[in-house]
């Protein structure tokens, strides 16, 4: 008799995930799939209006990383008023952008992986949480805190407000960039720098201490996409796309507007989220993953010292080929974050930071606009189709959640296999399929929050139906 | 007099998820309001400096209006970028040592599809919670008198 044990959040609104996992007669695991919904209501709810209001409202898709989506959008906008945005105006962009990694990546290494890697897989679950984190080791905690708050005061000084600015445009920024806000941001970077070469350290301690489980644990082939720069070094706001095969090689860079071109999305029956895959090579031979692991390993070299240091090291784990061990995200993580403060720090540096030059105005010269960067969890897609009048027709987006999608069930189904027996059911056994997806970092409170609705549920079923145990941790 | 914070939160894009954020903007008077679309751990941070924190925000199921004090949690959110009330105090506790007065007010919410407008239920609602937050406010410095 098959039994399935669904991991399930509960939340208010449809669009977040669970995970089922179906047992056969003798407790094993048979199959596991990690299961998402899809944004498409916000692609609807865009239509209609006028193209220059998207860096706003895409932003609302999600309360972790709106950076990305104001971004994103604003470059989509630029193409269609078909300009070329002052170098000021881009500097100050990826400025915000730095920020935004920033804070992100610092939450989920200290907040989320933190836990697991810190405190270990099994720990008691009352104590395996941040609070558990902080009554082990205050200090980390509070400089954790001021990370993401250091990444938050960069967006707020650069852009206005730390939530949800108005500051990308079409066309460019709508400020310019004051001396005392860049001296306050280049005050702080080379502490916040400090705070996450202690992480690194942490990170590298678990490593070798577990070096089989880092190269076994939710391991697997896949290709990898993401931006370099023209040199191939590591890039997050613009440059080319580049995709590498499971093998490390790179079989095609191409520019972000022909990401149709490359780049297929599949259904499959069980979860509303699209399969992303890499055209040329079909489904599901081309899926891929992308993300903090994906784009080290398709870069060459990462442009600023300290991070390349550290990019050397990652890029020693299987002597060059591409690094498959999903726990690595976790350590990429981190090594992107000194990046971004190195790359905040240049771009302060850069005299045309400090330029009034920061918007070209235009009109609406194309039907098409594509807008693509790599958000804190991997490559991000808007494409939007608008009238002549600039209303928006259509849109489309590719979030980073959705590319990893394939990802995240392989990781859930082969963690599953490993550690999950059906007969003797332990907790520490299901936290490491929930630890499987943490890796990814998966934006599921994307579009709305779940204020006391978000217990984890695990129940098991009988092929009928029927609930024959159960499990929840609030 | 005590220190007190409103913080409303939630996505004004998701009609009636809207609540907390809307209601903040109704609340006039000398008093510090902050907006989030989700809660995370840093607000911890500035949390620390208040006596009383009041939170804002819509609700699934339950009554139209409803208030409850914030107990202590030690609350793993395993999936999500989200941080609880009651993971929030205990940040703030065991971080800074800091023990505010934590409350949750719930407007019922109805209709969560994409969209600006609240529901009609929702706006009902809204205007309970003014007048309850109103009160609650008051009865706070009474007390402080």
């Amino acid at each position: 008799m098959e039994k399935k044990i669904t991991i399930s959040p509960i939340t208010r609104i449809e669009g977040h995930a669970r995970v089922t996992i179906h047992l056969d007669d003798n407790g094993k695991v048979e199959k596991a799939f990690f299961h998402v919904d899809q944004f498409r209501g916000f692609e609807k709810f865009s239509e209609g209006r006028h193209f220059s209001e998207m860096p706003v409202i895409t932003e609302r898709i999600c309360g972790i990383c709106p950076i990305s989506h104001h971004l994103a959008s604003a470059k989509a906008c630029d193409e269609i008023i078909g300009i070329e945005i002052p170098k000021t105006a881009k500097l100050l962009r990826e400025l915000i952008h730095m920020g935004q990694i920033i804070q992100s990546h610092s939450m989920h290494f200290f907040e989320l992986a933190g836990p697991d890697l810190l405190l270990g897989w099994d720990a008691d679950p009352r104590i395996r949480n941040v609070v558990g984190l902080i009554q082990e080791n205050p200090e980390l905690a509070l400089k954790a805190v001021r990370l993401r708050k250091f990444g938050q005061r960069i967006i707020e000084l650069v852009a206005g407000r730390r939530i949800h600015p108005s500051f990308a445009i079409p066309g460019g920024v709508n400020s310019s960039l004051s001396p005392s806000a860049r001296d306050e941001i280049l005050k702080g970077i080379d502490e916040m720098i400090s705070y996450i070469q202690e992480g690194i350290k942490l990170a590298e301690e678990f490593i070798d201490k577990n070096k089989e489980e880092c190269g076994k644990f939710a391991s697997f082939s896949t290709g990898y996409l993401g931006l370099v720069k023209d040199d191939g070094s590591l890039e997050l706001y613009d440059g080319k796309l580049r995709f590498m095969d499971k093998e490390g090689n790179i079989v095609r860079e191409f520019r972000p507007q022909y990401y149709l071109r490359y780049i297929g999305e599949r259904v499959e029956d069980w979860s509303y989220l699209k399969f992303p895959y890499y055209k040329p090579f079909g489904y599901p031979e081309g899926v891929y993953r992308v993300g903090p692991l994906a784009r080290l390993n398709i870069a060459d070299k990462i442009s600023t010292p300290i991070a390349n240091n550290e990019f050397k090291k990652f890029k020693s784990i299987r002597n060059g080929k591409p690094v498959e061990g999903s726990l690595y995200y976790h350590y990429a993580r981190l090594i992107e974050t000194i990046y971004a403060l190195e790359r905040a720090r240049e771009i302060l540096e850069d005299p045309e930071a400090m330029s009034q030059d920061v918007l070209r105005l235009g009109e609406v010269k194309n039907k098409e606009g594509i807008g693509v960067i790599e958000a804190p969890r991997g490559t991000l897609i808007h494409h939007y189709w608008v009238d002549e009048k600039g209303t928006i027709e259509k849109v489309n987006l590719i979030v980073s959640t959705g590319h990893n999608n394939w990802a995240m069930s392989k990781a859930v189904e082969q963690v599953a296999k490993a550690y999950v027996d059906g007969k003797n059911l332990k907790e520490g056994m299901l936290n490491r399929v929930e630890g499987a997806i943490r890796c990814y970092d998966p934006c599921l409170s994307c579009s709305t929050h779940a204020i006391g609705k978000m217990p984890l549920i695990i129940e098991l079923y009988d092929k009928d139906g029927n609930l024959i145990s159960g499990l929840k941790r609030d | 007099m005590r220190k007190i914070l409103l913080i409303g939160f939630g996505n004004e894009y998701r009609r009636d998820d809207g609540l907390g954020i809307k209601l903040l903007d109704l609340i006039n008077g000398d008093i510090e309001k902050i907006k989030v679309q989700e809660l995370t751990f840093d607000v911890a941070e500035v949390l620390k400096d208040y006596d009383v924190v009041i939170f804002i925000d819509a609700s699934i199921d339950g009554e139209e209006v409803i208030i409850r004090k914030i107990e202590e949690k030690k609350i793993f959110s395993p999936f999500t970028h989200h941080t609880s009330c009651e993971e929030l105090l205990s940040w703030t506790r065991t971080l800074y040592g800091k023990n505010p007065d934590f409350y949750l007010l719930s407007l019922r919410g109805y209709d969560f599809d994409f969209g600006e407008e609240l529901s009609e239920k929702a706006k009902e609602n809204l205007k309970k919670g003014l007048d309850f937050l109103e009160k609650f406010l008051e009865n706070i410095h009474a007390q402080d008198i």
